[in-house]
């Protein structure tokens, strides 16, 4: 039988070798086999290569020596509290500066609650929660919002707010500190936090992009203090936009040395009992998931300046870069959403291991013109897995499995 | 609507009685009404068209209607509603849409008719989700002429105009949003547009007769999802081709389900918060006994969906009592396949790679090995790196040209097709284009920067060689160096017969009358066994090959493609493979190689695989996903060492795959497509433009060029 998913490792580097078109990437395959870190300048040289196979195929070695044939997706809600913003970022269609503009909204607890049973009802495992920074909602309605949907649906994971948003809670507290403020979270029922609102890291880049909203020291250091205190994080970068590709590199850079200082600490808990002073989960967070989320120009002000859609091949470049640069965080998603299903589904051989899940109402995309159906059932992702030659695996949000679907006969009947 | 001769005979006659007895009726005469209507077999107090039944059962003129959504909600005190029934759909509709002549996104200005208020009210929610509000004005007049007369314009069609719109030639180049295709993807939900309300006096007068009605509804549209001849009544009544109506009815629910109920109190709370509402109605619903045994209504669909149906329905659409026949020959046939498959899971898929890649050629065995497996980057590394040898490495061509589908009338009811219309139906949007529209596609083309036309269509029976002539003739005496790249081999065929003339000859006089070149459409999957399943009446494989043969020979140019992912076995994608390469070893006629996956949205041939009713079924490859198609390019490019160039199919796959394609073996993204109705009919709709091109291309690290159909370079950016 020659149909296993993918050649035995020495054959694949055999055939790597021999097909490599760019053999720049060659003196990279030793160290990505052996699992070495690889460096900036590495990094660059995968990403500026226009070799996509080789860089992609080098990264399914990694995937695989991560993951094996397995690739996770879970059952998620999306609800986007209100669009209502005191940011202007020039890549977002969803926000209204003004309550009073067009198509502006602000959910009440009811409505977040109502909606939160919805989603038990429908068998979701996580809801995720982002939104504008209304500027007159109070701190205590965040806390109060937690406390209720966690109250509401227990069973629930509660995935909410970014870095940006955990700052703007601190300032609605009258100056509380990250620490303080992610403590409140916890104590209500917050499970984990999402990874958005890092778009790319260089402050030239936010300064053209999202002028206002915190910067990457901000969002590296509310990230650290997540960990800290026990939550366990995703992270992200909105690319191709503005930023260069050093850009890209440096920004997957940072997020690397912010895991390291987080998983440095969890080896110490582990080997001393010793906690962090704030830490009152009894376990240190860290970066579980990179997402790399492609810019959709549609609805934004770059529309109008004549900006395209990212091509395939920068997506499942980014993909495949991500893979090979962070070695240190264990899952890279190809978010379905943002590239397509179609291409999530390639983006499962150039190392992603993760699609997303079943995406109830992710109104902030959608808003932006992609044409994915919101909705798509879990049917289809099984579907889009399977057709990979992968196992699909559903997880709940801190990735423990839920259901597995065992592979089939290659005979695979309709 | 009093045509109801072939009258149900679900549904017991006590209730029919009771119901005829106690409520007075209102009816729409919409299409979407018929099954319901058919199923009551009730003569109405009131008929016409939604607002006069809206006003007569909130006025008390009637007790009970099928109305509109809004209208309800409206007067939700005064009414109760059935259970078990309404109008919905999940996704595209088919009768309601906005055609605008920009992006949906880009109107400031809809006209409206007064029909409905359900449908404007639903407009409007999804114009304000994409933060814009056109205004609204009343259509008084021809929808083309409103179009015509302004920039950044919409017009809302709904029902038996909307169906008549679609496919209509003054609207044709317009853009078709549909509402319901639309609304499902901003909510995930179905919409219902319309519900069974019964006066709240009524029902307190005579609960019985209520809950009857809605035993009548449920049982009787059940049944006539089982009668055919029911769903050919209705298309007779209302003057469309039964194959339309069907595919209508089809894409209709009429079971108000769980999804039905989250749907509508959806677009209700959504109505209320933009305004359209005073309040969110709590909807009161007529008590009912269990829901008749045997008649569920979750088999919601209005024609049934059984295999065995299914078959018959195909069998019919595609004229043809033995299509799907597993005779003695088949079985004959599908075993070497099997045999040929199994010899290919014992082939070493390296091997073959290495072969491949030391400028080996290999065989169909080989092929299928690399079909068969999973492993893509290996098969598609090779692919790549054979491409670049052949053709230029640094460059990715792409063509500016336009489908002109000069007519959608066709005689052969091809089981795939999503696109034609019997010939006469011209009330289904069937269409022959004069001359005059023709070369005004060409002159925009060539306004356009694109260098040829892709000319395409059905099987028309009044058109002879003769009318193909004058149309070449009249094209190249507008624009003399306008490439016509025209009429597939079936075409040529059918020409042939109808013009009593051979291939040879009707070739040579449309040469000489500037056709340039033959396109490979028609081809699908070059098996016969395939062939007599998915389109008995079209072109066998030899005659297909013998055209190309008799083009080739001419010296005319040709292309070569396969449309998979339907009733062929892997080992008849390796075959078809095999016919393609013998042919080019004979006459290296065809100039590039382009496959694509079969859409099977809305065609029979789509529901009959879905159903599972295809011969030899249970042998199928799985239905094919992105990863099956890039695999199946790179293998074309691998086994067709003959062929120079392979292009990608962005027009089926997306733009993001259909670029990843490029590493892949393809060397060419193909055309931009100024016009496509082929696909865009089974509901594929990707556009694209020369800058998406270049960008895409660009990206990939190769440098973009527009090449014409002869693959010389016209422009290198």
């Amino acid at each position: 039988m020659s149909d296993t998913t993918t050649a035995p490792v020495d054959r694949q580097i055999e055939t790597i070798r021999r097909l490599v078109q760019d053999d720049a990437l060659l003196p990279l395959v030793e160290p990505v086999l052996a699992g070495e870190r690889l460096s900036f300048d590495d990094g660059l040289t995968l990403i500026e290569s226009t070799d996509l196979l080789t860089v992609g195929r080098l990264a399914d070695l990694r995937r695989r020596a991560l993951h094996g044939d397995e690739v996770f997706f879970n059952h998620n809600r999306h609800i986007n509290h209100t669009n209502i913003c005191r940011i202007k970022c020039r890549f977002c269609a969803f926000s209204r500066t003004q309550a009073t503009h067009d198509g502006a909204y602000a959910f009440s607890h009811d409505d977040m609650v109502e909606q939160a049973l919805e989603a038990a009802e429908l068998g979701v495992t996580e809801i995720h929660v982002v939104g504008g920074e209304h500027p007159d909602i109070t701190y205590e309605w965040y806390i109060e919002l937690v406390r209720r949907m966690h109250q509401a649906v227990p069973q629930i994971h509660l995935k909410m707010w970014t870095a940006s948003e955990i700052r703007h809670l601190g300032r609605l507290g009258g100056g509380l500190s990250d620490t303080q403020v992610l403590q409140d979270l916890v104590d209500a029922g917050l499970g984990s936090m999402p990874g958005g609102g890092a778009e790319v890291f260089s402050q030239r880049v936010r300064d053209l992009v999202c002028r206002g909203k915190d910067t990457a020291e901000e969002w590296l250091e509310v990230h650290r203090r997540a960990h800290e205190v026990g939550v366990k994080t995703n992270c992200t970068m909105l690319y191709g936009h503005v930023e260069t590709l050093e850009e890209r590199i440096d920004h997957l850079e940072r997020l690397r040395e912010l895991q390291d200082e987080s998983l440095a600490t969890r080896a110490t808990f582990e080997q001393t009992g010793v906690l962090p002073d704030v830490n009152r989960t009894g376990t240190v967070g860290a970066f579980q998931c990179f997402i790399p989320l492609a810019f959709h120009p549609e609805n934004t002000v770059f529309a109008r300046r004549g900006w395209a859609f990212t091509a395939g091949s920068d997506d499942l470049r980014m993909v495949a870069v991500s893979r090979l640069m962070l070695d240190n965080i264990p899952n890279v998603k190809a978010y379905w959403v943002m590239i397509s299903p179609e291409l999530a589904q390639v983006a499962l051989h150039f190392g992603a291991n993760d699609v997303d899940g079943t995406v109830m109402v992710e109104r902030i995309v959608h808003m932006a013109g992609a044409k994915t159906q919101q909705e798509t059932q879990q049917e289809k992702l099984v579907t889009l897995i399977q057709g990979a030659g992968r196992i699909p695996v559903e997880r709940d949000t801190v990735y423990n499995e839920l259901r597995r679907w065992e592979p089939q006969s290659p005979a695979g009947a309709r | 609507m009093s045509d109801t001769a072939l009258a149900p005979t679900a549904g017991s006659d006590a209730d029919r009685e009771l119901v005829a007895r106690e409520l007075r009726l209102g009816r729409i005469d919409f299409l979407n009404m018929y099954p319901m209507h058919w199923a009551l077999g009730i003569e109405p107090t009131t008929s016409g068209v939604p607002t006069d039944v809206n006003r007569a059962i909130i006025a008390g003129d009637i007790d009970v209607a099928c109305m509109s959504s809004i209208e309800y909600a409206r007067h939700a005190d005064e009414l109760v509603l059935l259970p078990s029934m309404c109008i919905s759909a999940e996704g595209a509709v088919g009768s309601i849409f906005a055609i605008s002549n920009v992006p949906f996104e880009d109107v400031t200005d809809v006209w409206v008719t007064p029909q409905t208020a359900t449908s404007v009210v639903l407009y409007q929610l999804l114009t304000r989700l994409r933060g814009f509000r056109p205004e609204i004005h009343l259509l008084e007049g021809a929808p083309a002429d409103v179009l015509l007369q302004g920039d950044r314009r919409a017009v809302l069609l709904i029902g038996d105009d909307a169906l008549a719109a679609r496919g209509s030639a003054p609207l044709a180049r317009h853009v078709f949003t549909d509402l319901g295709e639309r609304w499902l993807s901003e909510t995930g939900l179905p919409m219902v547009y319309a519900v069974w309300a019964v006066r709240r006096e009524a029902v307190e007068r005579a609960p019985d007769a209520a809950a009857a009605l809605d035993r009548l509804l449920v049982e009787g549209v059940a049944q006539f999802g089982r009668t055919e001849d029911a769903v050919d009544q209705a298309a007779h009544h209302f003057s469309i081709d039964p194959h339309s109506a069907r595919a209508y009815f089809d894409r209709l629910r009429y079971a108000f389900g769980r999804d039905e109920r989250k749907g509508l109190l959806r677009y209700l709370r959504m109505a209320n918060e933009q305004g359209f509402l005073g309040t969110v109605p709590q909807p009161a619903y007529v008590e009912v006994d269990e829901p008749a045994a045997g008649a569920s209504p979750a088999s919601s669909s209005a024609v049934a969906s059984d295999p065995e149906s299914l078959r018959r329905t195909y069998l019919a659409t595609v004229g043809s009592k033995r299509a799907l026949d597993e005779t003695p020959e088949d079985d004959a046939h599908v075993e070497m396949c099997l045999d040929m498959e199994a010899d290919g899971r014992a082939r070493d898929v390296d091997d073959v790679l290495h072969r491949a890649l030391d400028g080996q050629r290999i065989d169909e065995v080989d092929a299928l090995a690399l079909l068969q497996t999973s492993r893509l980057m290996d098969v598609g590394q090779v692919a790549h790196a054979l491409r670049l040898q052949k053709t230029p490495a640094d460059e990715i061509t792409f063509i500016v040209d336009r489908n002109i589908n000069y007519t959608n009338y066709c005689l052969t009811d091809c089981g795939f097709c999503a696109f034609y219309r019997r010939p006469g139906d011209e009330a289904g949007g069937g269409y022959l284009h004069s001359a005059e529209t023709i070369i005004e596609k060409v002159r925009e083309t060539v306004e356009l920067g694109g260098t040829a036309a892709l000319l395409q269509g059905g099987h028309n029976p009044d058109l002879g060689v003769e009318w193909y002539e004058e149309l070449f003739r009249a094209i190249k005496t507008a624009h003399p160096t306008f490439h016509l790249h025209a009429l597939s081999p079936p075409e040529i065929q059918h020409i042939s017969k109808r013009s009593k003339l051979s291939v040879g000859d009707v070739l040579a006089r449309l040469r000489d009358a500037g056709m340039d070149s033959l396109p490979g459409g028609g081809g699908e999957v070059l098996v016969d066994r395939v062939r007599r399943v998915m389109a008995p009446k079209k072109t066998k494989t030899d005659d297909w090959l013998g055209v190309m043969r008799t083009a080739q020979r001419m010296g005319m140019s040709t292309t070569a493609s396969m449309m998979y992912g339907h009733v062929e076995l892997l080992a008849e994608r390796a075959l078809h493979f095999q016919a393609v390469r013998d042919v080019q070893d004979e006459s290296h006629g065809f100039r590039s190689f382009t496959s694509w996956t079969f859409q099977p949205g809305g065609t029979p041939l789509g529901k009959l695989l879905e159903a599972g009713a295809a011969p030899y079924q249970k042998h199928l490859p799985p239905t094919p996903t992105p990863y099956t198609y890039l695999l199946t390019q790179a293998v074309g490019r691998i086994y067709l060492d003959n062929l120079d160039n392979v292009q990608s199919s962005w027009v089926t796959q997306g733009l993001k795959v259909g670029q990843a394609a490029l590493f892949f073996g393809a060397n060419d993204m193909g055309s931009i497509m100024i016009e496509e109705n082929v696909v865009s009919s089974a509901g594929t709709t990707f556009r694209a433009t020369t800058e998406d091109f270049v960008h895409l291309i660009g990206a990939a690290g190769f440098t973009p060029v527009q090449r014409d159909t002869l693959y010389r370079t016209v422009k290198t950016y």
